[in-house]
Parts: structure tokens; sequence; C-alpha cells
């Protein structure tokens, strides 16, 4: 019995070697991707930005994403930007989060839309043009129980509402949420009488420390109904904190927070 | 599978007196294995093997015609106080909806 | 499946015609390491005796009675999630949400031992069980269910549980809760923290709102139920909020993720919470379903991954990360199915074939499930969600195209009132063929 057994090991050895070379490799797709290929300039580092989201969504309207910079930078160099591209969307982009001053960490959450299953691409650019990008590939399955609500199309921005810890500390980092409640309409969904919804955005979020820009975030359609970005600021000094929501009709919204260090 | 293990299945069976709960394993070809599995789902609402009436029919047992008939009814929405089986009979093509009926004509209430 | 690896198959098939299919397939099973024992068809360990498990357990001996399954459970009574929210409701006694391993046991010759599996050897094909005994398996079965992330909630643990429980495993959590809402004083709000997504029962946090708010309507008029939920859209929400409106009024009231929803932190002893921006509820029974994963055993054995659930190969419920351990039920990533017994039940269907096909060296038949989720506004409204999934030409899990969906919109009473009947019929059902239970 034996003997017969062992006359099968080689080919079944051969059998499982070629099951697995034919496992997919999974090709960094940033590479082929005209949108993300246009801003970038040379090689990016493949080390030094974490992009998190779930393997498995099941549910592309909202699905939660996390972003952070761990690579070093050079003295005197400081994080510029990091934009958020999806590579099966109808557009490209999905959120830019833009450092203004290097008081606003590279420490982000939001929840982005996701049209079906797709890479989703991070590039983070640093003010001397140093690259970083980091890629996740989503798999989005509306599951069997879920049902989408109908969003109002036409309404505009509402209900701000931030978060900050109750203890703020000096030098350490402070995290902040933001909310805001508005339908996102990306201009390309059809209403129940077959006509497009018309586009209606929200285009940005700035926050300013005591009338210095600190930290903006830019919205597409790519970004979730009722925008939400967490993000995370250090600071050594008192200031008032002020978060300006602008939509494409320039209309404005803002709310404002103290913040005071122990 | 080779003649030998499958009369051993068979004598395992008996042995165990188990022939009778094991309608599917007595004459287990391919095919059969492949029309149970599509059948299976179905036990969920109508019992193991489509045998438990309540509420909701039993299906084992009835003429294939008849079961295919009202199978294709639901898939094409024309069953009157239907509430789930159109939704789910549009799931499957008529070829399958057809295997489903020959299996649970072919299953003894 | 691919063409890649069906070519494998292919050729791993005609290998074994060649050379004696009997003699080869433990070879190949298990690359040498371990031999199916002489004598039986094949050895099966199910860990887990809920839909998933007992399912499975009843089918591979229904498909090949001569393979040895020994179905591994702590419990000699199983209660049901599915229609535990009527147990809430005080429509019915948890007698009839419970079921037992004697048909299973005396009708399939199902080998079941009352412990709990502390862990698998892959490698040795082992599970060991909380009385020291260890088990060896050709193929094992883990149909876990869920645990919960303790802490994950600021102030939610185990503990915290006694006090504002999840009732989101049937058993003493329901009675707590049931008693809870007894105990309850008239005018009282009835908080419940609900999940995002994936976790067990879509639907179900919106039935037991429901079913809550019928057994306030009828003893407790001036209550109130207010959900805070970590999501924004929900499963057949359309059908639950009209529904709620026209049952109910305004006694449901439901806050969703971008109206400050979700719920960060808990004091159970006080009954209060509070949301990720700050507003703080104060409840007079707190019910908190806490963020979840794959039961303990699943990570025991490595078939986990960085999401806390267990992705599957779809054709057989094999995992994707161990040999010869499948996984069915709430713990698999088997998206767009929901994480429902109904499904579980389907899949456990689908693991026990492709078991008996491999310990046969058959082929594998290609795999089909369905699922019909009923939830009930009241005990005589109810509305449904269905669906039929295949495989598609990449081997993923699809709903076929044009099937499934939910109660049509604005249907009459008597079409709800079907579906409350029916919604019984399929419970009837599905216990009798998952336990054999007579209803």
């Amino acid at each position: 019995m034996i003997q017969i057994h062992t006359r099968f090991l080689l080919p079944l050895a051969a059998l499982l070697l070629a099951f697995l070379i034919s496992l997919p490799l999974q090709a960094a797709s940033w590479q082929q991707f005209a949108p993300v290929q246009a801003q970038i300039k040379g090689t990016p580092a493949s080390e030094g930005l974490q992009l998190e989201l779930p393997l498995v969504s099941e549910d592309g309207s909202a699905v939660p994403l996390s972003v952070r910079f761990t690579g070093s930078l050079a003295e005197g160099d400081q994080l510029e930007s990091i934009r958020i591209f999806a590579t099966a969307n109808p557009n490209a982009e999905i959120i830019d989060f833009i450092f203004h001053d290097a008081r606003s960490l590279a420490d982000l959450s939001t929840r982005v839309r996701l049209n079906e299953t797709q890479n989703v691409i991070a590039l983070a650019t640093s003010r001397n043009g140093r690259q970083w990008v980091a890629e996740r590939e989503v798999r989005v399955t509306v599951s069997g129980c879920l049902m989408r609500s109908d969003e109002q199309a036409d309404a505009g921005m509402q209900n701000p509402r931030i978060a900050l810890p109750r203890r703020l500390q000096a030098g350490q980092p402070i995290e902040i949420r933001t909310l805001i409640s508005h339908p996102m309409e990306t201009g390309l969904r059809k209403a129940a009488d077959g006509k497009l919804l018309p586009q209606n955005l929200i285009h940005n979020m700035v926050l300013e420390l005591d009338q210095q820009p600190v930290f903006e975030a830019r919205f597409y359609t790519g970004t979730s109904a009722n925008p939400y970005v967490r993000l995370h600021l250090k600071t050594d000094q008192n200031a008032m904190a002020r978060f300006r929501w602008t939509d494409q009709q320039k209309q404005q919204l803002e709310e404002a927070r103290e913040i005071s260090l122990r | 599978m080779t003649p030998h293990k499958h009369l051993l299945h068979l004598a395992f069976a008996g042995l165990l007196g188990l022939a009778a709960v094991s309608p599917l394993h007595a004459a287990a070809t391919a095919e059969q294995r492949q029309a149970a599995l599509l059948a299976s789902s179905c036990a969920n609402c109508h019992g193991t093997d489509g045998k438990l009436a309540g509420s909701i029919p039993a299906i084992a047992g009835r003429p294939a015609s008849v079961l295919e008939s009202q199978l294709l009814s639901f898939k094409r929405g024309e069953m009157p106080h239907a509430t789930v089986m159109d939704r789910l009979a549009r799931g499957y093509t008529d070829e399958e909806l057809a295997i489903l009926a020959r299996y649970f004509a072919n299953i003894n209430r | 499946m691919t063409t890649e690896q069906n070519k494998h198959l292919v050729s791993r098939r005609n290998l074994l015609k060649g050379a004696g299919a009997a003699s080869l397939l433990p070879l190949l099973s298990a690359c040498g390491a371990t031999a199916i024992s002489n004598g039986t068809a094949g050895r099966v360990v199910v860990v887990g005796g809920g839909f998933g498990g007992a399912t499975a357990a009843k089918y591979i001996k229904r498909g090949n009675p001569a393979i040895d399954v020994t179905l591994v459970e702590p419990s000699k009574t199983f209660y049901t999630c599915p229609f535990s929210n009527l147990v809430l409701a005080g429509e019915r006694s948890m007698d009839t949400i419970s079921h037992n391993y004697r048909e299973l046991e005396q009708v399939y010759g199902v080998r079941v031992i009352h412990a709990l599996a502390e862990d698998v050897d892959p490698v040795a094909h082992t599970l060991r069980l909380s009385t020291g005994r260890t088990l060896q398996y050709d193929r094992l079965v883990l149909s876990p269910g869920i645990d919960f992330r303790w802490n994950a909630i600021e102030g939610y643990d185990q503990q915290a549980a006694e006090l504002a429980p999840h009732a989101w495993k049937a058993g003493p959590q329901t009675l707590l809760l049931r008693r809870q809402l007894e105990a309850m004083e008239d005018g009282g709000v009835y908080i419940m923290a609900a999940p995002a997504n994936p976790f067990r029962c879509p639907p179900g946090p919106y039935e037991r709102a429901s079913m809550i708010a019928h057994y306030f309507s009828q003893h407790k008029p001036r209550s109130k139920v207010l959900i805070l939920d970590a999501k924004d859209n929900f499963s057949k929400q359309g059908l639950f909020t009209s529904a709620w409106k026209e049952v109910y009024g305004d006694r449901i009231e439901w806050v969703s993720l971008s109206n400050d929803g979700r719920v960060v932190q808990v004091d159970a002893a006080r009954r209060e919470v509070v949301t990720e921006f700050g507003t703080r509820h104060k409840a007079s029974v707190l019910n908190v379903i806490p963020p979840q994963k794959a039961g303990f055993i699943a990570e025991r054995a490595g078939v986990t991954n960085e999401s806390g659930w267990v992705p599957v190969n779809p054709r057989t419920f094999e995992s994707e990360r161990v040999k010869d351990i499948y996984v069915v039920g709430d713990a698999t990533v088997a998206a767009p199915m929901p994480k429902s017994g109904f499904a579980a039940n389907a899949q456990g269907k689908v693991a026990a074939a492709a078991i008996v096909a491999s310990l046969e060296g058959t082929d594998t038949a290609d795999p089909f499930w369905a699922n019909t989720c009923y939830s009930l506004i009241s005990p005589d409204y109810g509305i449904s969600v269905a669906g039929v999934y295949r495989l598609n030409d990449e081997s993923r899990i699809i709903e076929t195209p044009g099937s499934g969906g939910v109660s049509p919109a604005g249907a009459a009473a008597s079409f709800r009132r079907n579906e409350a009947a029916y919604a019984v019929g399929w419970y009837n059902a599905i216990s009798q063929d998952t336990w054999g239970t007579r209803l």
C-alpha cells in the first residue's frame, strides 16, 4: 500500500505547486490608473501610508475609511495632502485632505461611496514633492437583507456637529469628529420619473485656528452623504477653532469650539 | 464511486436501519445529488424532503406536472395570493424548476 | 470557479481514476498527514448545534450514513434567536423556541457530546474539548455563531450585559430583557443600541423594536421605543418605517448614524448611553447590541481574517485558510447572503454535500442557496425579504438576477396577515428540518 502511495507523491506535489502558482497575484492598479498617474511625479514610496477599509462592505453607500501617515519626512519638509481615489466609481475622486499647516496630523477617517467591488488608492504628497501610495481592495455586496433609503436630493446643509475630547492636552494629538447633514447628490442618479437629479455637493470643510487655515477636506461624488471627518490636531496654544462648510452654491455654515488646553 | 464502496454503504445503511431516512443515498447518482442540493433550501419552509404540512403546504409526492406548472406560474407572477414564492421562483431557470418538481414528486409522503 | 482551477480539478480527477480513487484520496486531502480512519467512510466532527451545525450533521448522515459524525455542543437545549423577539413581547414562552438533539442521535446516528470546543490542531486534525477529551477528525465543521466585541463600546462588557442585556444570543439574556420590560413602569423608554454592519440577523433589531412596541401598546401604552443606530440604512427599512407609522404611530423613534445615533459609551448601572457627538440618553430599559465577530473557536482554528470573520470557498464552505475545516453560518463572510438562521441552514447543506463528496472522492455538486427572512411588525403583520443565491463565473456568490427582494410596499392587510402566518410556518419547518422538532 505504502509503495502505491509514494508512486503518486511526486505528481501530487507538482499539482499542488501548479495550484499555488495559479493563485492570482494582486497587481498594484495605481500604476495603471490614469487619474492617479496624472498626480504622480517620480516613484512614490509604497511604505509609510496606511489605508484601512473593510475587506467586504455590505453597504457601498457608506464604507468606513481611515488613512494614516507613518513615514518619515526630511528636515523642514511637511505633508501637503492625502488624496483618495476609487478605481471603479463613475468619478475617481473620493475625498482630499489638505494640511495647511503642521498642526493638523495625517490621521483621518471618513465614509466613502463605492459603486462596486474595486480598489481604493491613497496618495500622499509632501511640500518637497515626495509621494507615498497605498491601495486596498474592497468587495462591495449589498446584503440580502439590506435596502437603501431615499435621500432628499435637494436638501441643504444642516446640523453641523463637532465632538472634542473632554480633556485636551498640549502637545498631544486631539481627536476631533465632524459631521454635517447633506445628501451629497452626485448628479448621476435618476429620480422616479427618469430625470437626472441635479448635482448638489458640499465643496469643502475648512478648519481654522484663530483665523489661520490649518486643515481642509474637499468632498466629491465619492464622499458619502452627510460627510463625516475624523481628524487630529496637535497644538500647544489655546485657540478658537472654526469649522466652515461651503457648498457648491457658496452657501456656508460655521461651527466654533474653543480649544483650551490643560 | 467504485461499485465496491457503494455496496458497502448500502450494507451500512441497512445495518443501521437508516435506509428509510436516507432516500437520497440509496441510489445517489451525481445527477440526483445535484437535484437534492438544489432542492435542499426548499426544506427550510416545507420541512425535510418537503413533507411538512402547516400554514405552508407539503410538496412531497405531488405530481411533477402539477408542481412544475405551479412553480412556473409563481415565476411568471401569475399565481394568485403569492407572497414570497414568486420572488423565490424567479431565482431559478425553467429547467431547474422542472428538476425541483421531479425531485419532490419522487419522494413518498 | 476559474478555468485555471477547473483544469486542476479535472486533472486531479483523472489522476484519481487512474490510481484507484479510494486509496489515493486520503493522501491527497491531507497531504499525507492523516489518513481516513479504517472501517468507516470518514470521521466528521461538527462544532455548534445551531442552524448551521445541526443541519450539517444531519445532512452528512443523509448523504452517507456510514460517515461517522460527532456533534459538539455545550447545551442540551438550544434556543433560537428567530422568534425570541416574540418571547420578549410575551407572545411566546421559551419552550416554544427550544430544541434538542434527540432526532440527530436517535434517527440519524449522530454522536452528540455536550462540551465546549476549546482548541483545534489543524495539522494533527484534532479538536480538544473542555472535558479534556480530544477528537480526531478527517473533516471539521465549525458553526460557531458569533461572539461579542466586549468594550468596543466603552463600558460595555460581560458584566454590563447583566444590567443592560444584549439578548443577541437567545437564552438567559432573552429572559433577563423580558423581565426588565415587564418590570418597567408605564411611560418609560426602552432604548436599543443597534450595531454597524456586519452583524447577526440584519432585520432583527427592527423586528425587536416592533415587538416591544406591540407589547407596550397592549400593556404600557405611554411607553416609547428609541433605536440609536450605528447605520444610516437598515434591512427592509422602507417596510419597517411605514409599518411603524401605520401600526404604532410615533411610538418608535429611529436615530440614524448621521443624526448622531452611534452609541460610543455605556453606563449600564445608570442605564445611560452617550453617542458619538455627545448626546446623552437615559433609558428605563437599556438593550445594547454590541459589534460582533466569529465565535471563539474559529479564531482558535486560525480560520478568521483581520475582520474577525471567516472567509470560505463559496463552492464548499471550506475555509480559505485551513484545509479540511468547513465553516458555516453567521461566522462566515458569505455576503450577499445575510447572517441568518435560514442562510446558516442552507450553508450547512452545501458544506454537508461537499464533505460527503470529498470523503467519497466524487464531484461536488453545484451549490445553491436560498434565504427568506420574515420579520413580524405585530403578531398578525409580517414582512419578508427573500433571495436565491448561486455562484457566478468567478466563483463568487451572487443573488440570482431578477429574484428575491422585499414584500411589496402598500400591500393589503391580508397580505401582511398571510406573511405573519407563513413566518410561523417557516419557523416550524426550519425547526423540523434542523433539529427534528415538531411544533
